[in-house]
């Protein structure tokens, strides 16, 4: 490892020995490992058992987290999962990174499929150490990521003595510094002595950043990484997400529940916004897509959702009704029949209680997962749905 | 600096009814590392029936102004100052229960001198508070219709008014009184527990409801709905409600007023129209220009240079000026007081330089190509 103090040549060099390491790890498939997606999820499903033993005895009911979804996601490619508590993004998102195994369909890196490439190492083209390493989780809240006993340096210090055995204590230190000078902690050395308790909420989250990036990943969570920051700062975080992929080429699967967030992130990486419902990708596309012209009820119920900051927009917004019939969410054991929203739903018919919609290629440029989508579909011939449940009961 | 001026003396009282007096407010804590001011000197009259949201970042001292109003500082924390509450003059249904820390006659209350039980009082029947995940204060192994009961009979009020008063609550909350008062807290959503928790706030029909991020574990779908609803339970309450959040445009529909505090003090208060379209002290239009929105141009958005201050060394003079981008010598030196900055409205500022802000500090709210939505 050069010692050069220039910081952009060492990265250089850095991101050539990644990726060196990478490419030796696959050198039996150079061809697929080219043309396959980086990361490729197909028709995944996570269920659980309901909890509870008796419940678990009288019935075998599944509670449904990850209901048969599709994924795919390209090099220095960002998709944000958009949903209400509840519907999935969370378990989505750890089954796509290999840290939640699936119960139905494939999650593939690189055209290996993760799960296979563990149990059963010998017919594999890509280690599941590889995968590890590659795929890489910043968790919500960054004070319980970090051991509060340890310095920052010794935090960091982590994965470098478990990747990158070749590093002396010396090359190390270095690392460590070039990699807090990357997540703006300068000056690094201050801050390598620090406690994380005497670090803010913000510079926590940049210490997590910097450690998951040590790992050169391909693909990194952000599992509401910025949600627990102070508005002002939030900014300030994405744009680092921002720069540092740029800098690394690293794909991103964010989830937040803030659409206000998706947009800025998705806009600035020319990303996708994907909106999930009990355990569904419900509609899926570019951040202008699915703000201006979406297909999917549920996508417009989230805008709704997000207020206005211009006062004059707000004060009438806060006049008008939700466009949804009920504000709860079904219990994700017991989903509804046909189409999953269809109780909520204020455009819901006959059809959408019986038939289960699929992803449909929208005239707004989004796939919905609605049959509105569907110029010619029965749906439109379909009665309108007896209203048991008035707006009025929200409970 | 005073906002608005003392009740009855001016021309504010006659179209403005103040219900509580903020003077002087401070809170200090002793720390190992010296004395941390969370509250500095806060003037603020809240006016009856409307709907103040109190703003401010994480360590702003929003918290410790909702705690001071109900004088509930925690030890060791130390309030001083003065928070007068002004009962309404006609009958209310606990007006003879006024009495009890009303005796003398006089029309106002100071809350900072009553006794234990005397508080216990007020903080039910006059100002109530909800604080954030509250929800999760309902006690697990009762019903929800016992956590009324139970708080009904403290207060030796009348058992069938009360329980009437909430069915009407009840169906302003869109809650079905049935099924929720029959059920244990873990049965109901957090957006059902949240609303039962309002509901249970203001059972004895206070004329004030401080509520301290009350929607901020919420989805935001219900967060909406309760911002919605806030509303129709004051026109029909005749409520004031003091809303604390951190979410600037969660209250820019919801507000009469709208009051941004940095560095434990309030830097500027107005409605929210003259406040958001265009903000006059420095930080507040640095932190519009930081809050991403569905509209928001994102290459105007800009991050809050510098960071927070230290509680325990507040900076002298304007405590925004080490980040303020237009700051002078004056502004290390001299403390800025809250001074009209637009005549008609009350839109005030703690900034010498408002005019300037306003011409050189840029900020937009929405994105023209984005009008369309």
């Amino acid at each position: 490892m050069s010692t050069e103090t220039e910081t952009e040549r060492d990265r250089k060099s850095d991101e050539e020995a990644a990726t060196d390491e990478t490419t030796n790890t696959a050198t039996d498939t150079p061809d697929e490992a080219g043309s396959e997606p980086l990361l490729s999820i197909e028709d995944l499903e996570v269920h659980f058992d309901a909890g509870g033993l008796v419940r678990k005895l009288l019935s075998d009911t599944k509670v449904r987290a990850v209901d048969g979804v599709n994924l795919e996601l390209e090099e220095k490619d960002i998709v944000v999962l958009v949903g209400e508590s509840g519907c999935g993004k969370t378990t989505l998102g750890k089954s796509a990174v290999g840290l939640q195994k699936p119960t139905g369909g494939s999650v593939s890196y690189r055209g290996q499929d993760i799960w296979e490439a563990k149990d059963s190492p010998r017919s594999s083209d890509i280690d599941w150490a590889e995968i590890r390493r590659a795929l890489q989780i910043i968790h919500q809240d960054p004070s319980t990521a970090l051991n509060s006993s340890r310095r920052v340096e010794a935090i960091l210090a982590d994965p470098l003595k478990k990747w990158r055995t070749e590093l002396s204590a010396e090359e190390r230190k270095e690392t460590i510094y070039r990699y807090l000078e990357y997540v703006d902690m300068v000056p690094a050395e201050d801050y390598a002595n620090r406690y994380p308790h005497q670090l803010s909420g913000g510079e926590k989250q940049r210490i997590v950043l910097g450690r998951a990036l040590l790992m050169n990943p391909d693909v990194i969570l952000a599992d509401e990484a910025i949600s627990a920051l102070d508005v002002s700062l939030r900014v300030e975080m994405m744009e680092l997400i921002l720069d540092l992929q740029e800098t690394f080429d690293t794909s991103y699967l964010f989830i937040s529940h803030d659409l206000a967030n998706a947009r800025y992130l998705a806009k600035r990486a020319g990303g996708r916004i994907a909106i999930m419902y009990l355990g569904e990708i419900v509609e899926i596309g570019s951040p202008d897509e699915i703000l201006k012209n979406p297909t999917h009820p549920y996508t417009k119920v989230l805008r709704w959702s997000t207020p206005s900051i211009d006062p004059e927009i707000a004060a009438e917004e806060i006049e008008t009704q939700p466009p949804i019939r009920r504000i709860d969410v079904p219990d994700p054991a017991d989903p509804p029949s046909g189409c999953k929203f269809h109780t909520r739903c204020p455009e819901a018919r006959e059809a959408c209680t019986q038939m289960e919609p699929e992803l449909y290629d929208a005239e707004g440029g989004t796939k919905a997962n609605c049959f509105r989508a569907v110029s010619n579909h029965e749906y439109w011939s379909s009665p309108e749905l007896e209203d048991e449940d008035e707006i009025g009961d929200w409970g | 600096m005073a906002i608005g001026q003392p009740h009855q003396s001016t021309t504010d009282a006659e179209t403005k009814d103040t219900i509580l007096e903020v003077r002087d407010a401070r809170v200090q804590f002793g720390m190992s590392r010296g004395q941390a001011w969370v509250l500095n000197d806060v003037d603020l009259d809240i006016y009856r029936e409307e709907i103040l949201a109190v703003v401010g970042e994480s360590g702003s001292g929003k918290s410790m102004f909702a705690s001071a109003l109900l004088d509930a500082v925690e030890d060791p924390g130390v309030l001083s100052g003065n928070v007068t509450y002004y009962p309404e003059d006609t009958g209310t249904v606990s007006s003879d229960e006024i009495e009890t820390f009303d005796a003398s006659g006089s029309d106002s209350v100071d809350v900072l001198d009553l006794t234990q039980s005397e508080l216990k009082r007020l903080r039910w029947e006059e100002i109530s508070m909800v604080f954030q995940g509250a929800m999760n204060s309902f006690n697990p192994t009762m019903k929800i219709l016992h956590h009324f009961h139970e708080t009904i009979r403290a207060h030796n009020a009348v058992m069938e008014d009360r329980m009437d008063h909430v069915r009407d609550l009840f169906d302003s909350l869109h809650l079905d009184f049935d099924r929720v008062m029959k059920s244990y807290p873990h049965e109901l959503s957090g957006g059902m527990k949240q609303r039962a928790l309002i509901a249970l706030a203001l059972v004895l029909e206070p004329d004030v409801l401080v509520m301290d991020e009350p929607t901020a574990a919420l989805d935001l779908l219900m967060q909406r709905s309760i911002i919605s609803m806030l509303r129709n339970l004051r026109d029909e309450f005749g409520l004031t409600i003091v809303f604390i959040t951190h979410d600037l445009s969660l209250v820019a529909g919801l507000a009469d007023r709208i009051g941004v505090m940095y560095a434990f003090e309030f830097i500027e208060v107005g409605d929210p129209t003259s406040l958001l379209n265009d903000a006059a002290h420095p930080y507040t239009r640095a932190l519009l220009r930081s809050l991403p929105s569905l509209t928001s141009d994102l290459d105007e958005m800009k991050p809050i240079a510098g960071s927070r201050p230290d509680p325990v060394n507040i900076p002298t003079g304007c405590s925004y000026h080490p980040r303020c981008p237009i700051s002078d010598d004056r502004c290390e030196i001299e403390d800025p007081e809250l001074v009209d900055v637009d005549d008609e409205n009350e839109h005030k500022a703690a900034c010498f330089y408002t005019d300037q802000a306003r011409t050189e500090l840029e900020y937009t709210l929405h994105d023209e190509s984005m009008e369309d939505m």
